[in-house]
Order: structure tokens, then sequence, then C-alpha cells
């Protein structure tokens, strides 16, 4: 409402063009900070427009078939709520890992099997694009998003904070930065994430790397980190109740619905506001062989929608909306003007293992 | 004599006919196929190993991946870690079962119903809540352990390690137990006490009776159980992630997952399961080694003889000791501390002392909100009773085709019913997932039965062929003498006097598949609501408390159902 | 090797290893010979060479082992009932069987117990009413006895030959107990490393040996090399050269040819001894009291004969019990009924035929 600041990485006349092609270059908007309701209601009226077409053809098609990272407690609720909304299109879902979800999708377009029509995930989807099997599809709402993809709309964001444990650290000693973290006061308080298997950790390098475009400064961080020669995980959760038990002090990354879950049932848990926010698509990609690619698409559409939101917003996932507020957003949970980092380099959402081979692992080691 | 060709002619029709009459072709049929089955998916994983690259594309005939797994400088190092984690731990938990069996099955311990309803103890603790329960007591600085030594002893300093090889092999060592006790307890029980009696009257003491009377003729269940938990722990990766990625310690098979989930190379990532699948051929050549001259270890005779418990005089102290601690250690302690982490509102060592005045129940309500808390449970419950059944009976008509018939060559199933333990399951998921692509059977519940079954067979199959040993040859002779066909010796004679290592292996397939979704998950039909995808996903996802308040609730329904089989439908449960 | 059996006992009798386990598994169909064939009442069961096969659930021959192999988890009843509940025989019928057979065993009172509830002759018991109850047209037992103790043994065997007799079904009986083969059986088929070594009735087996080995298996005898020197009647006279080539009286073999070599069966418990030479027609042969050896009411006399050692067991109370041992002479007084002589080399008996 008030600052709008559009940061597009490539221009929108750019994007249409790019659509067709299967390449997906991931671009990328960013909101600092704004409410646009405004624009908000009128793009609302765009999903409104495109939802009665697709909707007719979807209940053709009968139903949609949704293979899923997501809790399935939260895939419960968003089936229902979306069926509640469209009536008459049946949703299934299957609930796997991101290796999992790849490889059956992989799997299951090399035999031609038209076996799912919505991949809601994070990492999987662009690797599944790499193999093909996506069906490019730009939203219609794509100048709502923080983060815009012409081949997969991105329906929510995974946020990265720096979080630390605030027995064990008060306010004023905690890290204000990530770099803060490769400081060497902080060695044998920091557990961080194992940066070679393609988690949070190496999102997050990524994200710095392509922020920074200062090879050197990164570098140093990443020596930085080593040099703090700290437990590695390999589980985002079980570092999480880690930090949350005092085993550590600080942890790096968390998610910032975790850390926001935790501080509401009073774990001592708190982030650095003053750490820019890591932010990671979800995407809801349409498989390439989709029996019902109408319902997909409607499914993805709504998904992006105030309503789905909403909805998202009610299971605790994070909005990929400007300027929707909701628990978990960065505009509730960050000062004015932080500006996000997003992770947007090709190579390392699709063959995360050549990127982590390229740039990290001449550093870390194995 | 001479033989003449027409003799030489009769010797092959020999064989034939001799299946055929003895009525055994039923069975090794039913063996083939079971085979087949098992094997498809090994061997078309093992066929990309050598033609797929990255993201599963065809690239011809390549030995690139082997070249790539046999040329990564940390193969040797990572193997030897798993070897010593996986040998430690399979030893640590089946001489401790094993212990366990024969403390309750030959002596007169007291207090040894303790460890009488240990098939139902996994279902309390699976693997990774043993995990989760031994990294809050024994973390360095949050563990409570290392906590209570320091506040009330005195102590300098954390004295455990949860991130170490030796807490590694302590706790995956304490999830092989029950396996090493389900597969030795019916031997022990079907011991002929004569054996045993006339070393004590030669003046022996109990315990070298034991060494040497007693656990000589356990040697082929004990390997059984053995080799069982040595490849479940060479394959692990629950106890390895959490507790030795933050020690550095990296095991061989998180370079299949690294594969599998960075490298998206199913091709590479089967490459590396195949030194698992070399280790475990290995193993099992050295299981059929020993115990080849099976007749040696049937304790099951035609002679009727009285199973009887022994008194130990003084050592019976010590047993109890062992069942305590056990007891104690193994299952209280870990269960006590999860029960409070999911009443408590988070974990740490201050929160943890302020219980009970700190308790709330929000972990519980949210298990039983969870949208598919009853239809998952009925839908798995129903599934994996199903599997179990069917996988136990025929675990045992395959060992009895490798043990019972003559025909050659058939204790290749010994290998080829153990191999799915060889992969990790993603791997092996994947080649079920092949298998049933492009059939009818995709995505319906038939892919999803028939993919446990893979999966569980070899527990089912080490089992039945620990066991089948262990009853003499005689007692089926004198059944098809007395005009019995296979299908009378089967399900009169062996079966029968199987049912105590029937009834175990169930109950571990059981529990195992009610809960464990990690190999079949591939395979689970979209909308085809099965129980541990739903459930258990809390202990996928890592929600410590939400899974512990799980259990308890589980547990709660298992006394219920326990008690319902006990006394409404006088089921005898006792082993 | 090959025999034919008529109906009755047929014992076959040989060391442990010879192969008579073997022979009664073949007979029953457990297990397949490399060649030959095996026929019932005319019928082939197993033929190599026309490639019959008869499966042993169908043959009718039940199989008593030396385990009993009861199925621990049946009772006596189901023990029993088990063969003609396969046969899928009405109710009542199989119940008056059972019961009659464990009447027939003694068992009658036993029928709810499990097998670990009774004793090893009770187990036995069973394990042939198990067998009887079938009617089958052959029991094979496999060293049914070995397992009892000593008393047991000799009971059962008397009251095993009295019951076979008594259902009149044919039988064979392995064991490698002379004394229990001879009291059972109405013939005695002796083996050695599969081979038959002689087939006829006990009493032929225990006076006509047809080689060293039956007779030095089939009790306690002393078997030495000697020459036939002539042939008087039914009689004949051998020389043996161990005994300083004293000359023995015994009874012609058949075809027996003088200037033949012979080995000369002397059977021991039938040896006579005294510490004076008296006058007697028989045989007396003098030799040299080595040791002895007390075993309750017998001793084992250890003595040399010439250049042989020869153990002859007597009762305790005998004439020669002043004798000092390894100094004085004493006398062995051989009836010609206890010797028996094999001419060398010795054709076939008659029944032996060659397959």
């Amino acid at each position: 409402m008030k600052r709008n600041s559009k940061l597009n990485l490539k221009g929108d006349t750019d994007m249409a063009k790019r659509t067709s092609t299967a390449s997906a270059v991931l671009v990328l908007s960013l909101v600092a900070f704004g409410g646009a309701a405004l624009a908000a209601s009128a793009e609302d009226d765009s999903f409104n427009k495109v939802s009665a077409g697709l909707y007719e053809k979807a209940k053709q098609e009968g139903s949609v078939i949704i293979y899923s990272v997501w809790d399935v407690e939260h895939l419960v609720k968003i089936t229902e709520a979306f069926s509640k909304r469209f009536p008459g299109i049946k949703t299934s879902y299957w609930q796997g890992r991101n290796p999992e979800i790849v490889t059956r999708v992989v799997i299951e377009f090399q035999a031609n099997n038209p076996s799912v029509d919505a991949i809601l995930s994070d990492n999987a989807p662009p690797v599944i694009r790499a193999a093909g099997a996506i069906m490019p599809y730009e939203t219609v709402q794509k100048n709502l998003l923080i983060l815009h993809d012409p081949t997969m709309p991105v329906v929510s964001l995974q946020i990265q904070t720096l979080s630390y444990n605030t027995k064990k650290l008060k306010a004023a000693d905690a890290p204000k930065t990530w770099e803060d973290v490769a400081n060497a006061k902080y060695k044998g308080m920091v557990a961080l994430d194992d940066p070679m298997r393609a988690g949070p950790l190496s999102s997050m390098l990524a994200g710095l790397k392509g922020l920074w475009k200062d090879d050197a400064r990164w570098t140093k961080f990443v020596q930085g980190l080593k040099a703090l020669n700290v437990p590695l995980h390999k589980s985002t959760s079980a570092m999480m109740r880690l930090l949350v038990a005092g085993e550590y002090a600080i942890g790096m990354p968390t998610l910032l619905h975790d850390t926001l879950e935790e501080k509401e049932t009073g774990s001592p848990i708190d982030y650095a506001k003053t750490a820019p926010p890591i932010v990671f698509p979800r995407y809801a990609g349409i498989y390439a062989k989709a029996p019902h690619p109408n319902a997909a698409k409607l499914l993805t559409e709504w998904l992006i929608s105030i309503e789905g939101q909403r909805t998202l917003d009610a299971v605790g996932r994070e909005s990929s909306r400007k300027g929707f507020r909701s628990k978990a957003s960065i505009d509730t949970a960050f000062p004015k003007g932080t500006r996000s980092i997003p992770v947007e380099d090709k190579l390392f959402l699709e063959d995360p293992k050549k990127w982590l081979d390229t740039n990290v692992k001449p550093i870390w080691g194995e | 004599m001479a033989k003449d060709i027409a003799a030489e002619a009769a010797v092959n029709w020999r064989w034939v006919k001799l299946i055929y009459k003895q009525g055994t072709l039923i069975p090794l049929f039913a063996s083939i196929i079971a085979g087949s089955l098992i094997i498809a998916p090994v061997l078309i994983v093992l066929s990309r190993s050598l033609t797929t690259a990255r993201l599963g594309t065809f690239v011809g005939l390549t030995g690139e991946n082997y070249v790539r797994v046999f040329t990564d400088p940390k193969l040797l190092p990572m193997l030897w870690n798993s070897l010593i984690y996986a040998a430690g731990s399979a030893t640590i938990g089946t001489v401790l079962g094993g212990l366990l069996a024969w403390i309750l099955a030959r002596t007169n311990t007291p207090g040894k119903a303790l460890v009488e309803l240990m098939p139902l103890y996994p279902i309390l603790m699976p693997p990774i809540m043993k995990n989760i329960a031994w990294i809050l007591l024994l973390a360095p600085k949050a563990g409570i352990l290392n906590n209570l030594l320091i506040e009330y002893f005195g102590v300098q300093g954390p004295v455990f390690n949860a991130f170490s090889m030796a807490a590694m092999i302590w706790v995956f060592g304490l999830a092989c137990v029950p396996l090493g006790y389900l597969f030795l307890l019916p031997v022990f029980l079907s011991f002929d006490p004569s054996l045993e009696e006339s070393a004590y009257i030669a003046g022996s003491k109990p315990i070298h009776t034991a060494l040497r009377i007693t656990f000589p003729l356990a040697i082929p269940a004990f390997l059984s159980a053995l080799v069982l938990n040595f490849l479940r722990g060479l394959r692990s990766f629950e106890t390895p992630v959490l507790q030795g990625s933050p020690a550095g310690i990296q095991v061989f098979v998180s370079r299949v997952y690294d594969a599998m989930s960075v490298d998206y190379n199913p091709g590479l990532g089967t490459a590396y399961s195949t030194v698992l699948v070399a280790l475990s051929i290995l193993v099992l050549l050295f299981y059929t080694r020993i115990t080849r001259f099976s007749e040696r270890y049937a304790t099951i005779t035609g002679k009727g003889y009285r199973v009887k418990a022994i008194d130990i005089g003084k050592w019976k102290y010590v047993t109890f000791l062992v069942v305590f601690s056990y007891f104690l250690v193994g299952i209280v302690i870990p269960f006590l501390v999860l029960i409070v982490v999911s009443l408590i509102p988070y974990y740490d060592f201050e929160t943890f002392m302020k219980f009970p005045a700190n308790m709330v129940l929000t972990n519980f309500y949210r298990v039983m909100r969870h949208p598919s808390f009853v239809t998952g449970l009925y839908n798995s419950l129903t599934l994996s009773v199903t599997i179990a059944v069917i996988t136990v009976l025929m675990g045992i008509v395959m060992a009895f085709t490798m043990y019972r018939t003559r025909t050659y060559g058939t204790k290749i199933f010994e290998f080829i019913g153990t191999l799915p333990l060889a992969f990790p399951p993603l791997v092996l998921s994947l080649g079920l997932v092949i298998v049933f692509l492009g059939t009818p059977l995709y995505n319906t519940l038939w892919a999803l039965g028939l993919g446990l079954f893979v999966a569980y067979f070899p527990y089912a199959l080490r089992n039945a062929s620990g066991s089948i040993v262990n009853i003499h040859r005689e007692l089926d002779e004198a059944a098809w003498v007395h005009g019995a066909r296979w299908r009378h010796v089967f399900f009169k004679i062996t079966l029968p006097i199987l049912k105590p290592s029937v009834a175990g292996a169930f109950f571990y397939i059981f529990i195992e598949a009610i809960r464990n979704i990690d190999v079949a998950v591939l395979l689970s039909a979209p909308g085809h609501e099965y129980g541990p995808v739903t459930l258990f996903e809390y202990f996928r996802v890592g929600q410590w408390a939400e899974a512990a308040a799980g259990g308890v609730i589980y547990l709660l329904i298992l006394i219920v159902a326990v008690s319902v089989a006990k006394f409404v439908f006088q089921v005898k449960l006792s082993l | 090797m090959s025999f034919e059996f008529d109906s009755g006992i047929l014992s076959v009798l040989g060391p442990s290893g010879c192969g008579k386990t073997t022979l009664l598994r073949c007979i029953a169909g457990l297990e397949i010979p490399d060649e030959g064939s095996i026929h019932i009442a005319d019928k082939a069961q197993t033929s190599i060479s026309k490639g019959i096969f008869v499966t042993p659930y169908s043959r009718a021959i039940v199989f008593v082992v030396q385990n009993y192999a009861l199925w621990p988890h049946m009772t006596v009843h189901h023990n029993v009932a088990f063969g003609l509940k396969l046969q899928k025989l009405a109710a009542d019928e199989i119940r008056r069987r059972v019961q009659s057979t464990l009447e027939l065993v003694g068992l009658r009172d036993y029928e709810g117990r499990y097998p670990s509830q009774l004793s090893g002759g009770q187990q036995q018991r069973v394990a042939l009413a198990r067998s009887i109850v079938m009617e089958p047209r052959l029991i094979l037992l496999d060293e049914p006895l070995s397992n009892l103790d000593a008393k047991l043994r000799e009971e059962m065997r008397v009251e095993l030959r009295k019951l076979i007799k008594q259902v009149g079904i044919s039988a064979v009986y392995v064991t490698h107990d002379q004394e229990e083969a001879f009291v059972i059986s109405d013939t005695v088929v002796v083996m050695d490393r599969g081979k038959i070594l002689q087939y006829a009735p006990p009493d032929e087996i225990y006076n006509n040996p047809a080689n060293q080995f039956v007779a030095s298996f089939i009790g306690r005898a002393a078997v030495v090399d000697g020459t036939l020197l002539r042939v008087e009647g039914e009689d004949c006279f051998v020389q043996v050269r161990e005994f300083n080539n004293a000359t023995l009286m015994c009874q012609k073999p058949k075809n027996a040819i003088s200037g033949q070599d012979c080995k000369v069966v002397i059977r021991t418990a039938e040896v006579k001894l005294d510490s004076g030479r008296l006058n007697d027609k028989g045989n007396v042969l003098e030799g040299l009291m080595l040791s002895r050896e007390y075993r309750g009411g017998l001793t084992d006399h250890r003595i040399l004969v010439g250049s042989k050692e020869i153990v002859v067991t007597s009762h305790k109370l005998c004439p020669m019990i002043h004798i000092e041992d390894g100094r004085e002479r004493i006398y062995l007084y051989i009836e010609k009924s206890a010797i028996s002589v094999i001419a060398e080399p010795r054709p076939s008996t008659p029944r032996l035929a060659e397959f």
C-alpha cells in the first residue's frame, strides 16, 4: 500500500515470451514491504475470471490427484477446502518425501503413466522439471507473488531464519546477521544443517551466493562456518529439537514457522530479525502427462487466491502472496524494509549435487 | 554295476517324478513364484545400475556408476564405520535377546515375566523413537543423565555422548533385542531337558551346561537373528543420521541416500547398494555353511519329553539382574522419557524436571484430532495383519521347500528370500514400482500388499529357516508313511509344531508393517489411506512429542486389544 | 543285493552304518535307491529302470523309528488316529479302531495324554499302535527298542513279537543286536556294507554262518583258518595251524572237499573248560590261562591256545578257579556242534541270488 517496491529481476514482458519454453528460468519478484490490498482485490478478479472457465473444464475431468511432501494433516484440510469451494471435483493425494516424489514421478513419466496432476513441494518440482516431466503453466496471478516462476506457480514459501536459544544466549549476544554465525566466538554453540545434503543450509548458501555476487565474501563465510567445526545435522527437525533443548545455542538455519510455533508454546527460542530471511519457493507443478490438467490449474490458482492462502495460513503454511498478512509471513515477522533473499540458482534447483560439488565441496570437503 | 543308457535316462526322470509324487511340487512352485516376486525388483534395480544415469535417464550399458562407486575415496572408511556399527549392535542385541529368551524359557529366575511381553514392546518403541529417547538421555549438554550427574553427583562435565559410535551401537543394539528374543525363545522352549540333565548329572554347573549344551543347539536360530540384525544395521539410516552425522560419523548407506536424494541418480544409488548386496551374500554363505548339517540341530525330536525350567541356584539372582536391568534400561526409562516429553510444553532439562507441575495435553489432542487417526488405524491394521499372516506362511513354505523336500538347489532361496533386506528402502521401493508399473496392479492395494510382502519376507524366511531345522525330519517322515501328503505334513505337523516361532514372527512383521512404510511408500496409491503413511508420519517428520503421544495411545489400544483377545476370545498369547 | 520275503517277521541284522536303515527307508519310499527295484505283492513300488515310484503315503507301509517320532503337539489318541483321519474314515470307526489298538498295546487309559507325559516304553507302544492301527501291508521297525533300558528291552522284544503275530502283519525289523533279531524274527538277513551276507532262519544262521563275518557278528566266536584234512560220513577233520596244528572233528560243511582251506568258527559260549585233562572222545585243546574278567554271573577267560588268544565265557563257579593266571594250563572241550566249518571259497547260499 505504502511502498510497493517491485524488484523484478527480469521484465514481465520478457517473461511472457519465456513461459512457453520449458527452460524455465526462475524469475523472482521480491517485495520488501507492502499491504497491497488494492492490488489484491484487483487480482482476485483475475482469479475469479480464470477460475470460472477452469472449473467448467475441471468438472468434466472430475478429479485431481496430488503428490505432496506436505503433512497429511495439512493436505486433508487443503483438499477439503478445495472440494468445498469447487464441488464435483474429487481430490486424492499421496504423501512422500522429496526423493520419493522425484523417483515416483520420473519413473511414471518414463512409463508414460498418467498418474498425477499436481505436485506440491519445494525441492522436487525443479528436479522433475529438469527431467521434462512438468507441464509449464504460468499463473494469471503472477503479479501478486513474492517469488514467481513462469513454469510452476509458487503457492507457498519456505522461510529460513536465524534462531537461537534464549536461555543460552542473550539477544544482545546473539548473531545479528548470517555472517555473524561464522564468528569464532560462537564455536561450540552452533549446530549446522549439513551443507552437503541439499538441505536448508545449502539453499541458504545458494541464496547468499546469488545475492552477494561476491565469491571472496561467500568463500570466506563458508570457510568461517567450516572452521567452527560444529555438529552437522541431516534432520532439520532434530536440530530444532536440540536447539530448544539447549544442546545448542544457535541453529542454522531454522524455518520461520517452526520457530514461531515454538515461541508460541513457550520454548526458549527467538530469531534474529536483523538477519534477512532466505526464501525458497514451494511450488505447485503440473505433471506433463496430467490426466486432469485443468483441475490441476484450478487448484494451483485457488491456492494462490486469498481463499487458498487463508487455508494455507490456517494449517501454518507461509503465504507466497505479496502483502498477505499471516502469522508466518515476512511482513509480520520482520521489520519494515527487510529484504528477503531468494534462492534462484537454476543449477542448484535442478541439480543440487552438481552445484554442491562445484561450489561447496572444494571449500568444505565431504 | 555299470549303468546302461536306460538307467541314465531314468535318473533324469527320477527327480521330476519324485518331486511330483511327493507332492512337493506345490511348495516348490509356491517358493518359485514368491522367489520370482522377490528377485524381480532386485534384478530390475541391479540392471538399472548398469543402464541409467541421473533422473533415471537411459544411457545404454555402462559401468560408469560402478566406476564412481569404486573410485569413491570414502568408500572404505564409510564401509568400515558401517561394519563396526552393524556388527556391534547386531551382536549386542542378538546376544542379549537370546540370553533373555534362555532365562525366560529355561530358568527359574524370579520376575522373568517382565520380558514375557517382549514381542509387544517394539510397538512402543519404533527404532527412531528409541533414538530420540536416548538422545534426550545422553546428549552432552542437554541430556537428562549428564545433567543429573552434574547437578546431583557433582560430576564435572558430561559423561555420556549421544553423538558417538558407542551410543549408536547401544541404541541400535537395543532395537535388535526383540528379534534375537523372538527367534531364540521357541528353540529354548522346545528343548529336550534330558540333553541338559545328563550334563547336570555329570556335575556340570547350570551356566556351563548352558554354554556347552544349550547354546550350541540354538546356533541356527541365533545366526538367523544375527544375520537379520546385521543386515538391518547395514542399511539402517535413522541412527546414523540422528546420532552419527553430528559427530561426523558417516556410514556407507548415507552414500545411497545421497545418490537418491541429492544426486537424484537411482542408478548410482543402486550401484552403491550392490556393495551391501555382496556383503549380504557373504554373510548368508557363512550362515548356510555353519548350519549345513541341519540334523545336528534338531531339538524337537519324536521322543516325548517334558519341558521344564531348571533350578540354576544362586545364579538366578544374576539372571534376575539381567532381566530387571533390561526391563528398566531397554524399556521403562526411554519410554518414560518420551511420555514425559509428550506431556510438557517443550523439552529442556529444566522444564523436564518441573514435570508434572507443567503438564499439558496438547500433543494428545493433536494426535486424536489427526484426520486419519481412525481410518488410518483400521486400514493399516487389516493390511498389516493380512500381510503378516501371508508372509509368515510363505516363509515357512519356503523353508519347508529348502529343508524338507529333496529338490536340488533349493538353498538358493535362502539368498533370494533374504536379498530385499540388502537394499535401502528407497532403492527396493524403486524396483517394486518398476515391477508393478504398467500392470493393472499399480496403484492398488494389491501392489502395496505385495510390496510389503517383499519387504518383510526376509524376516519370515530367516525365522522359519532358523527354526524348521529344530524339528527332526522323522516327524515329517512318520506322517508321510501314515498317509500324509505335503499339505497334511505342512498344516498338521510342521505348522503346529512351529507355532511359537510363527507367532513371534507374525508379531514382529505385523508391528513392523503397521508402522514402517519406507519400503512401500512408492506403492501406496493416492486416495488409499494406508495407516502408517498418516499415523507414523510423526516419526518421519520428527515431531517427537506427537510421536510419543501417538505411541502412548497405541499402547493403550494394544492393551485393550490384547485383553479382549485374551479374555473374550480366549486366545492364548504366551508363546 | 536282492532278497524276497513272504510273510512273518524278517530281521535285518548288521553293524551300525551297514545300510540297514537305508534299506528300510527305500522300502518305505522315503529314499530312492541308485538303481534296482522294490516290489510288494508283485507290484513294483520303486523301479528305477521302469521309472516307477509309488509315494510313501500310498504304499500302505508304516515305519516305526528309533526315536518313536511321536508328534509332540498331539495326544496319544490324535497320534494314533492321524493316519485314519487322512483316510477319511467315519469318526466312529476311527474311535473304535484307535481304542482297540490302544487296548492291544495296553495303553487304553492313556488316550488323552501327550507323548511328553509317557515313559519311554509307553511312547514306544504308542508308536507301534499308531502304525498297527493303519492295518498296513508291512510294518518296518528301525531299532525300535534301542532307546529303552536293558530290562525293558528284553521284555519288549517278546511282547513285540507277540503283538505283531497277533495282528498278523508282516514286519521288517532292523537291529544291530543279534539276540533281539533271533528272539523276534522268523527270518534273519545279515548285512554288511550294503551287501547281504546271509539270509536264513535264526537257527541256521547261528549254526551255519555263511561266512566269517556272520559268524563273528552273531555271537561270541573264535574264527581261525584251517585246512580240511578228510571227510568221514557226516563229519570232517580240520587241522588248525594256529592251534599248534591240532585237529578238530567237526560237522561236514556242504560241498566239502579234502585238502581245501576253510574257516573254523568256534562258538565260545559252548566251550567247556576244565583244569584237568579228562578222558573225552570229543575235541580237546590245551591252552594257557592269561587272565580272567568277572562280569556279574559270568567270567571271561582269556586263554592262549597255540598262537591264538580266545575268550571263553563261563559261569563263575568253574572247576579251574584255582588256576594261576599266566602260568597254568587249561583244557577246552569243544563239541562238534559248537563248531562250524566254512569252506573257502564258499559259494553263495542258495537263497542269495545275484541281482
